[in-house]
């Protein structure tokens, strides 16, 4: 803990302050002024850099009896010596210096083996990625050490206004979630994002074309342009978390780096931090390609080159930077996590996150089944009134049944588009730092074409089918029985039309309680000691 | 089969055609209307037309009355089309094809309605042309009245289904209302479907979080771009022949000159 200068109290960042602040006596401090009281415990080092780091903690064989180390293993299994080398040892393996490490307490849920920092020394009895009501197992260890830290600029209410603004028009959002319990449990939290400066020097020539018309004759003429481009972006970062999903950290993006200040730990006094488990080349690419494309829109406006129709990703590529530097920041993220039960019985969490600097809010907010049904019934006889009675329009049983068909099938297709996305969710597939995490746990196989087929079963299996061929069968057996043996009566297409509404309505309700699953995730299982998945509150 | 015999029957079959998109015609033209009734007020005339014979002399009577009474806004046909008949085909347009034949040859009028059973394609339609009698006999209420006495037609009891067709074409006409369960089953389900899948949409906006585009996920960022000695050089020409004046539009039935455009109307079939 951070001691005041006048009465040793806890000094806690205050937001609005913008610096350290005792509640007891009112002082206010300079955060680079102040001083750390020493901890009674210290354990081993901890070093949070990816997998590349992990050889530089831990021993590959046992100093005491040259067993090779299997798995996570820290101690060995054969004699019991510690398999964790000597802090400076591995702060030299790491190709780091003690300077970029800062002691901090960790907090490991039992549950889910997620880690959080802090710089106090209270207990924490709920973890914010799971959301397990439990005391975290508490260890004071070393973090890397961010580069800058971009504090809180948002306090917890204007967070929690940003939020209520954003539930207001959240119509269909169940009401639990509105709740003053639930809008309370906002934490604030240090969330590790790489931050990435790039820059590109040189000649980038690209082909174009344009084309016009003279007399009978079009005239295409293809152009060579060229120009020495000197660019720099700085700034750009991606989450370095596997806790925060990219979804999540990219709704809630960006952040305003000019505000960004040199890290101290003192910053994180009264809020939480994350560590950070992604390596830094994971989002590399991305922010890569996000910034050539950025730069390909600047070349295209180079006056005289925007007439030449310029297009293509292998221009794009053209003006893929180079990464000459990237650092961690800490930037500051409101985060919430409600912890929920499927049909199955099984946990699932959903988070909401406000932008500490802007309170810009992204979140996984499902649909109350309850509300859309509502809401749609509603719509559909304003609708069937407006079809009805003002607009006039009358359909013939045949067309009905065809429109409800056509209907069918769009839903049925997005049901399918979203069963891809909840298995890659559900896989961690749409996350590029779960993924890494995946790949670490993974063991390593030389059969990539089989892996890749496994892979392939597994998602089919995990798809829920649509049964899209139900309303093309229905459809299909009645206005095929119209044309060939002459069906006749309404109420064969009346019959049909039904059945089909209700498969789409079946279909739709579906979807949305799949969409719902889409906005809850699996308890998060991380690649630490801890994590268990069948643990249950 | 030889080549030749396969010529022979494709000759016959084509001299069949021929003959019957000719002759068909001029039977219509020919034909000697005898159940015909005149509105020497307003000039429009009632006719019932009964080629299939599908009416006694007393049910041609009664429907000639009934249609006359609808005179007051137009020429009124009561067609019956046998087998073989139609030329056009099949289909519920053949049915509004042939009711356009027997517009020209017998009505020529600003306004007419039909209400046409084709025994050639089993489709009951009602068939209307000008502008008068399509403003307030819409399309869709064709389709209702087709619909609202089709099993009459169904049940072979054509007298019903011609006479409920005109008592419903007069109310319409007058502006009163009639029942259009086809219209509210299928507005029912057009409405509930779309309302379901709509609301999905809305439901979806207002839950989902938008994934930044790339200037808001570079607004913060530091960024400097320069691009210095822009040259443009062509390397090539192609040239292509490619004639951008092409020939007017094609003529058609119901082209320019203040031709007949065609009727409507809607059908049902039995």
């Amino acid at each position: 803990m951070y001691a005041c200068p006048n009465c040793s109290g806890n000094l806690k960042f205050n937001i609005e302050k913008q610096a350290l602040y005792c509640d007891f006596c009112n002082a206010i401090v300079n955060p680079y002024d102040a001083v750390k009281e020493r901890d009674a415990e210290e354990g081993d080092l901890k070093v949070k850099d990816g997998a590349a780091a992990v050889s530089a903690i831990f021993y590959d064989e046992c100093p005491g009896c040259g067993a090779k180390r299997e798995g996570d293993e820290t101690v060995c299994s054969y004699c019991g010596t510690s398999l964790a080398k000597p802090v400076e040892q591995a702060v030299k393996d790491a190709g780091s210096t003690a300077e970029d490490y800062y002691d901090v307490t960790f907090f490991i849920c039992p549950q889910c083996g997620g880690e959080i920092i802090t710089e106090d020394n209270e207990s924490a009895a709920f973890c914010s990625f799971c959301g397990a009501s439990t005391i975290l197992d508490r260890r004071i260890s070393k973090a890397r050490r961010p580069k800058y830290i971009i504090p809180f600029k948002k306090t917890k209410k204007d967070c929690m206004d940003s939020y209520n603004k954003f539930m207001k028009s959240a119509f269909f959002a169940p009401t639990e979630m509105k709740s003053e319990k639930c809008v309370d449990s906002f934490r604030g939290i240090y969330m590790p994002f790489w931050t990435y400066q790039t820059s590109k020097r040189g000649n980038v020539s690209m082909n174009g074309t344009r084309t016009y018309y003279r007399g009978d004759y079009k005239y295409t003429e293809n152009h060579s342009l060229s120009a020495d481009v000197d660019m720099e972006y700085d700034n750009v970062s991606f989450d370095a978390s596997s806790n925060f999903a990219d979804n999540l950290s990219q709704g809630i993006s960006p952040f305003d780096h000019s505000q960004q200040q040199d890290f101290t730990p003192s910053f994180l006094s009264g809020f939480y931090a994350d560590t950070n488990d992604v390596a830094d080349n994971i989002y590399q690419e991305d922010a890569r390609k996000l910034i050539a494309r950025d730069a390909f829109k600047k070349y295209k406006n180079i006056p005289g080159f925007g007439k030449y129709g310029l297009s293509g990703d292998s221009n794009v590529n053209k003006l893929m930077p180079d990464v000459h530097n990237r650092f961690l920041t800490m930037l500051p993220v409101w985060f919430m996590c409600i912890r929920s039960k499927d049909k199955k019985g099984e946990d699932r969490v959903s988070y909401t996150v406000v932008n500490g600097q802007t309170g810009k809010i992204a979140g996984d907010i499902p649909i109350a089944v309850n509300k859309y049904i509502l809401a749609s019934t509603i719509l559909s006889v304003i609708l069937f009134i407006v079809l009805n009675f003002i607009l006039n329009f009358t359909v013939v049983p045949s067309t009905a049944l065809f429109v409800s068909t056509i209907v069918a099938f769009i839903m049925a297709g997005i049901f399918s588009s979203h069963e891809s996305k909840i298995v890659d969710r559900e896989l961690g597939d749409d996350d590029k730092g779960l993924q890494q995490i995946k790949r670490e746990k993974e063991e390593p196989s030389n059969n990539i074409a089989l892996k890749k087929k496994q892979e392939q079963q597994l998602k089919k299996s995990m798809k829920e089918k649509s049964y899209f061929w139900i309303p093309l069968i229905i459809s299909g057996l009645i206005l095929g029985a119209e044309f060939t043996v002459g069906l006749v009566s309404d109420m064969w297409f009346y019959g049909g039309a039904m059945a089909v509404m209700a498969y789409t309505v079946w279909c739709v309700i579906r979807i949305v309680s799949r969409y719902n699953r889409l906005t809850t995730r699996k308890l998060p299982q991380f690649n630490r000691k801890g994590g268990d998945d069948s643990a249950k509150v | 089969m030889t080549v030749q015999k396969c010529k022979k029957i494709l000759s016959f079959i084509a001299v069949l055609l021929l003959a019957v998109t000719v002759i068909v015609p001029y039977s219509l033209k020919a034909e000697n209307i005898s159940d015909l009734k005149e509105n020497s007020q307003t000039g429009y005339a009632a006719c019932v037309l009964d080629y299939a014979e599908l009416f006694k002399d007393s049910e041609v009577k009664a429907l000639l009355n009934k249609a006359y009474d609808l005179t007051d806004y137009s020429d009124v046909f009561v067609v019956t089309v046998q087998k073989g008949q139609n030329s056009h085909g099949t289909t519920e347009r053949a049915t509004k094809d042939f009711g356009d034949d027997l517009y020209l040859k017998y009505s020529n009028q600003d306004n007419c309605i039909m209400f046409i059973i084709d025994m050639h394609t089993r489709y009951l339609y009602v068939y209307r042309y000008g502008d008068e009698v399509e403003s307030t006999l819409t399309s869709g209420k064709c389709d209702s009245i087709t619909d609202n006495v089709y099993e009459y037609a169904s049940d072979k009891d054509y007298y019903t289904c011609a006479s409920i067709a005109l008592d419903q074409m007069g109310k319409v006409l007058a502006g009163q209302h009639i029942a259009q369960p086809m219209k509210v089953a299928s507005n029912l389900f057009i409405a509930f479907v779309i309302g379901f899948v709509v609301m999905y949409l809305v439901a979806l906006s207002k839950s989902k979080v938008g994934k930044p585009s790339d200037e808001e996920m570079l607004k913060y960022a530091a960024i400097s771009f320069a691009a210095n000695n822009p040259s443009d050089v062509v390397t090539g020409t192609t040239k292509t022949y490619c004639p951008r004046s092409s020939g007017s539009g094609r003529g058609g039935r119901s082209g320019g000159g203040g031709g007949f455009r065609g009727g409507g109307g809607g059908g049902h079939r039995f």
